[in-house]
């Protein structure tokens, strides 16, 4: 091969190569699966766009040609107060979109179901609940066995946006593993959320700190410590991976870190790149030094820390408790599924009007010290801080969007005495925008 | 995948305990429409496996993400809709890579005087301006100005690492036809390089 033609080969994979992701597939609804007029064509919908634009311009030019016809037709009245008015109800269209929680932000990628596990609305139990973003609605809610606790309970979708796993923990006092299911989601089905229990070999004497599933739904990588139910300080925790298909468990990791009361989840934010690569956050102190690594998982080894390779870390120094402009580490760090970037969620202040705001970034690892934002959404200025964390639920593969979670707290005085009035927010946020949707209030939700 | 797993496992009724009894019942006596979810799951399997690069494929043809991300989806839904049609589940990768270069043949030909963007249009962020070097940008708008038979030829003998015969039953021509595009593309492509130098 000629060095003309290694440069052409070379090029074509480079271009290639910046290709990261593909919008979900969507597949027509069932009735309409072999009546080819039923779903349009994307080629059919390309030529629709392509006309799109000229439809547009003859919509305008007829409208401006409609707007002076009237002005002639008003010509003793002066033509300011018109553009007047145009400008109010623009700015006041604009103020109500913005109110509404933001204009023009691309949903389409982000993924439309969810699954939380909180507590049943019309029944007194713990429930496995699935949802739908778009519909805003519940699809199905299973309530737990009597007992059935989420205290030591995870929950993980994989990328298809159909397929999670959950864990629930046995009920309170009593020995025993978690219970893990299998949760599927058959949009056009009769019954469009079918659950089925896994066999997954786990420690009896174990609780589930957090769990992955992977991209292709295939591998479940879990966080654990020994205790049920409790939180016990001092417990080292482990990571190890499973097969769903099977159950069995693959290879495991001793972490040789412990949870402590300041630091209960020092290793938290499991994530997967491709299948046999997880990555993890390394939270050493918190609000002090936050890490991100990786593990090669198709490799067998016992020490998590010596076993992983770092990949991103923040230092942030120790600020006066309380203060608004205080700097904050980088709440659940995830490294994307490409592999490129940790996202996470902040908070900046900006002292010119006194505000707060949440924002998220995604850190690119050739660029560690460069963030660029996905979006951020100013707080009114009586917000003097945030309840928890401002979380990222959810990244798209290359971290340009993700579903993220803010509780703005407000100092209200309440029955003659002071109180903090915190109120939950979630959204999609890309582009540099968030999108808001009715907020999931679960112990623990997956996209 | 999810079928073989299916396969392997009791369907949640017969667990005893976990969920209400009349959820349980709820959940597994309704039978879905079995045929069509299994046809869904073995496409959204495929698109898993193989959307990203068929989708890298059709952007090398087209020049353009959106589009390219069109045609793969036109596949897939090709390939849903054709599904019972099709030999085997193992033909349906074949499947897709022929449709796919199937409908950036149709799309180029519908757009035969707008040139595909020039590389540096395509480029949308620093970060994946810092992924081409110079040499590199000036190749691809080479290429890009090349007409899409020997583009095709360049992308599959290159890209894709095929043999003039396999290029050749990709594209539905000779051996020949392909050998002297790819010699007609490098020279091409070797002129634009020193105009621009």
């Amino acid at each position: 091969m000629s060095t003309l033609e290694e440069e052409i080969r070379d090029t074509l994979r480079s271009e290639a190569a910046r290709l990261r992701e593909v919008r979900p597939l969507q597949l027509p609804p069932a009735a309409a699966a072999h009546e080819s007029r039923a779903v349009p064509r994307a080629s059919w919908a390309r030529w629709l766009r392509a006309w799109h634009g000229p439809a547009v311009a003859v919509a305008v030019v007829a409208l401006v040609a409609g707007a002076l016809v009237i002005l002639k037709s008003l010509r003793n009245e002066p033509a300011a107060p018109m553009a007047s008015t145009s400008t109010v109800e623009s700015s006041a269209s604009a103020a109500a979109a913005a109110a509404g929680g933001g204009v023009g932000v691309a949903v389409g990628a982000a993924p439309r179901y969810y699954v939380e596990l909180g507590w049943a609305k019309n029944d007194k139990s713990w429930a496995i609940i699935v949802g739908d973003r778009q519909a805003g609605k519940t699809i199905a809610t299973f309530p737990l066995a009597k007992g059935g606790t989420l205290f030591d309970a995870g929950v993980s979708g994989a990328a298809d946006d159909r397929t999670f796993v959950v864990s629930t923990a046995p009920s309170s006092g009593v020995a025993g593993p978690p219970t893990w299911y299998r949760v599927r989601i058959f949009p056009d089905a009769a019954d469009p959320v079918r659950i089925t229990k896994l066999p997954i070999e786990f420690p009896a004497n174990e609780g589930v700190r957090e769990i992955a599933l992977s991209g292709d739904g295939t591998e479940l990588a879990v966080v654990s410590m020994t205790g049920n139910a409790a939180f016990k300080e001092g417990v080292p925790l482990t990571l190890r991976v499973y097969s769903v298909a099977t159950g069995r468990l693959r290879h495991s990791w001793s972490a040789g870190l412990s949870a402590t009361a300041g630091n209960p989840e020092p290793i938290a934010d499991l994530s997967w790149v491709g299948d046999s690569t997880v990555g993890f956050a390394v939270t050493y102190s918190p609000e002090v030094r936050e890490t991100v690594r990786t593990l090669d998982v198709s490799k067998t080894g016992t020490n998590l820390l010596a076993d992983s390779r770092l990949v991103w870390s923040q230092y942030v120094p120790a600020a006066p408790h309380g203060t608004r402009n205080a700097p904050h580490a980088c709440d659940t760090p995830f490294l994307t599924g490409d592999g490129q970037a940790v996202v996470c969620g902040n908070s900046t202040y900006s002292p010119g009007d006194k505000r707060l705001s949440a924002v998220w970034l995604a850190y690119p690892l050739a660029t560690p010290t460069r963030p660029r934002v996905i979006g951020s959404i100013q707080q009114p200025k009586d917000v003097s801080g945030f309840n928890g964390k401002i979380s990222v639920d959810w990244t798209n593969a290359s971290g340009t969007e993700v579903i993220g979670s803010w509780n703005p707290s407000v100092q209200v005085v309440d029955h003659g005495g002071p109180a903090t009035q915190v109120t939950n927010y979630t959204g999609v946020i890309g582009n540099g925008k968030v999108k808001k949707f009715p907020p999931v209030l679960g112990a623990k939700v997956a996209w | 995948m999810c079928l073989a797993e299916r396969t392997k496992f009791p369907s949640a009724a017969t667990f005893p305990v976990g969920l209400s009894l009349y959820y349980v019942d709820q959940m597994d006596t309704r039978a879905p429409d079995a045929a069509h979810a299994a046809v869904d799951r073995h496409v959204t399997a495929l698109y898993q496996a193989h959307a990203l690069s068929l989708a890298r494929l059709a952007l090398l043809m087209l020049g353009d993400r959106d589009a390219a991300q069109d045609v793969v989806q036109d596949a897939f839904l090709g390939l849903y809709r054709r599904w019972d049609k099709l030999a085997s589940a193992d033909a349906a990768p074949a499947y897709l890579r022929a449709s796919v270069l199937n409908g950036c043949r149709t799309l180029l030909k519908r757009r035969p005087r707008t040139a595909l963007p020039a590389a540096e249009e395509c480029l949308e962020s620093a970060e994946a301006a810092m992924m081409h070097t110079e040499e590199q940008r000036v190749m691809l708008a080479a290429i890009r100005r090349l007409p899409a038979r020997q583009r095709e030829t360049l992308v599959l003998r290159y890209y894709l690492d095929m043999s003039e015969d396999q290029a050749a039953r990709a594209m539905g021509v000779s051996r020949g036809t392909v050998k002297s595009a790819t010699s007609r593309a490098i020279a091409a492509i070797g002129r634009m390089l020193k105009e621009e130098s």
